[in-house]
């Protein structure tokens, strides 16, 4: 452990990206509900996370677990108040591999390769949102954030693409929405 | 969730509002999975005709098995003012795809009669199944193809008997078994984009397969007194 933290590769994640935070959102494709870690570069634009999120049978039809690897590029900072700033655009992919009883990690043998172009348990995600962050006078959190995403995933695109009228499924139909809030420490 | 769909779709059927004469009309096509407007050109065309007593799809829902593609082409055969019946295709069997289809269409092997004729509609996607030797279900089949309250059969599956996808070792019991039965008249397919009919087994079965809604095709049968006419139409 002690020489995983230590590796030189982990040394310079943590030279480039400074800031932690901890996440926790509601929704949004990774999970109904979703913890995570990420880390962003030292001016804050880039975000990098790994979250871990379940999806009770209520909601997902089976118990879904689901590992999330999410990256966010947020070009505008903007300081609307003293003790409060927005990032109006967050931009960025995740992957979410899914562990489902019936979502293989890739197809068996018996169909030959490429007879089914995408995988069960892999969807890759766009997204777009916003976030507002607050300063708390609190020494030991840097700041409180609540954003508010959309996503949608390689297979919507895929079955939206295919309708060249873009009309005959509802755009809004591929999107998702999810929230949550981010503590920086 | 909408469920038991073919089972609505059949009652509907049979409270005899639709097409109100002696001949059986079907607007046949399959694989409708991901192209959406053809699927909208296919209820428009549809629409268009009042003599169609319902829509056969031969499989293929969905592309991905996802349920809101179950439930987009559930809203567009809604707007049908013609019963639908759904067969299962392959590419509805991956991931949760069995259970959704299942849970919104009903028994994936079922059958009824309409006007005398038998719809014998099944699963026969035996890849998905590991060519497990028991799907199709021929002791199922068999079973189907002898009643009294039929005069002729008709079946309907998503893989055509001549494809790599269909179980090699059920391949003469299958083909046996429809060209044994009297009254068997036809056995529709979908799965290839392929357009075809033939007398595929030397006997008097004729085993057809739409190319489907990707290529804007689907075909009128016409049944009338055990005898059959068909005219490919495009949208």
């Amino acid at each position: 452990m002690i020489l995983l933290f230590s590796h030189p590769a982990l040394a310079q994640l943590k030279k480039t990206f400074p800031l932690q935070a901890v996440t926790l959102q509601f929704a949004g494709s990774t999970g109904f509900l979703t913890a995570g870690y990420s880390r962003q570069s030292a001016a804050g634009k880039v975000d990098l996370g790994l979250l871990y999120g379940y999806t009770p049978e209520f909601a997902g039809g089976e118990d879904l677990h689901t590992a999330n690897l999410k990256f966010i590029y947020q070009p505008f900072n903007l300081r609307i108040a003293p003790a409060f700033f927005i990032q109006p655009v967050q931009t960025g992919i995740f992957i979410s591999q899914h562990f489902g009883k019936n979502l293989s990690f890739r197809w068996p043998e018996k169909y030959k390769k490429g007879y089914y172009w995408w995988l069960p348990s892999t969807r890759l995600h766009l997204l777009l949102g916003s976030q507002v962050s607050y300063f708390p006078e609190n020494k030991k959190i840097k700041r409180v954030a609540f954003y508010f995403e959309a996503n949608t995933n390689d297979l919507y695109v895929a079955s939206y693409s295919a309708n060249r009228n873009y009309r005959s499924i509802p755009f809004y139909d591929i999107i998702f929405f999810g929230m949550g809030t981010r503590i920086y420490f | 969730m909408p469920g038991d769909l073919n089972a609505i779709n059949i009652a509907r059927l049979h409270s005899g509002e639709f097409a109100d004469d002696d001949t059986v009309t079907i607007l046949f096509t399959g694989d409708c999975q991901r192209f959406y407007n053809k699927v909208e050109e296919l209820v428009e065309t549809a629409n268009a005709n009042n003599n169609i007593d319902f829509l056969l799809l031969a499989g293929d829902i969905s592309d991905f098995s996802l349920l809101r593609e179950f439930e987009w082409i559930y809203e567009w055969f809604e707007k049908l003012q013609t019963p639908y019946i759904c067969v299962i295709g392959n590419h509805d069997l991956t991931a949760n795809g069995s259970e959704i289809y299942s849970n919104m269409w009903g028994p994936k092997n079922f059958s009824f009669i309409y006007k005398g004729y038998k719809f014998v509609c099944h699963d026969n996607n035996s890849r998905e199944y590991n060519f497990s030797g028991n799907i199709p279900d021929i002791p199922w089949l068999a079973g189907q193809l002898n009643d009294t309250k039929a005069s002729w059969y008709v079946a309907a599956s998503h893989i055509p008997p001549w494809d790599q996808d269909f179980d090699g070792k059920l391949k003469e019991p299958y083909l046996n078994l429809f060209g044994s039965t009297p009254g068997f008249l036809l056995s529709l397919h979908g799965h290839l984009v392929d357009s075809r009919s033939m007398y595929y087994n030397n006997d008097s079965v004729l085993y057809m397969n739409s190319s489907g809604v990707q290529r804007g095709e689907a075909i009128i049968i016409k049944l009338f007194k055990g005898s059959l006419f068909f005219e490919t139409i495009k949208y």
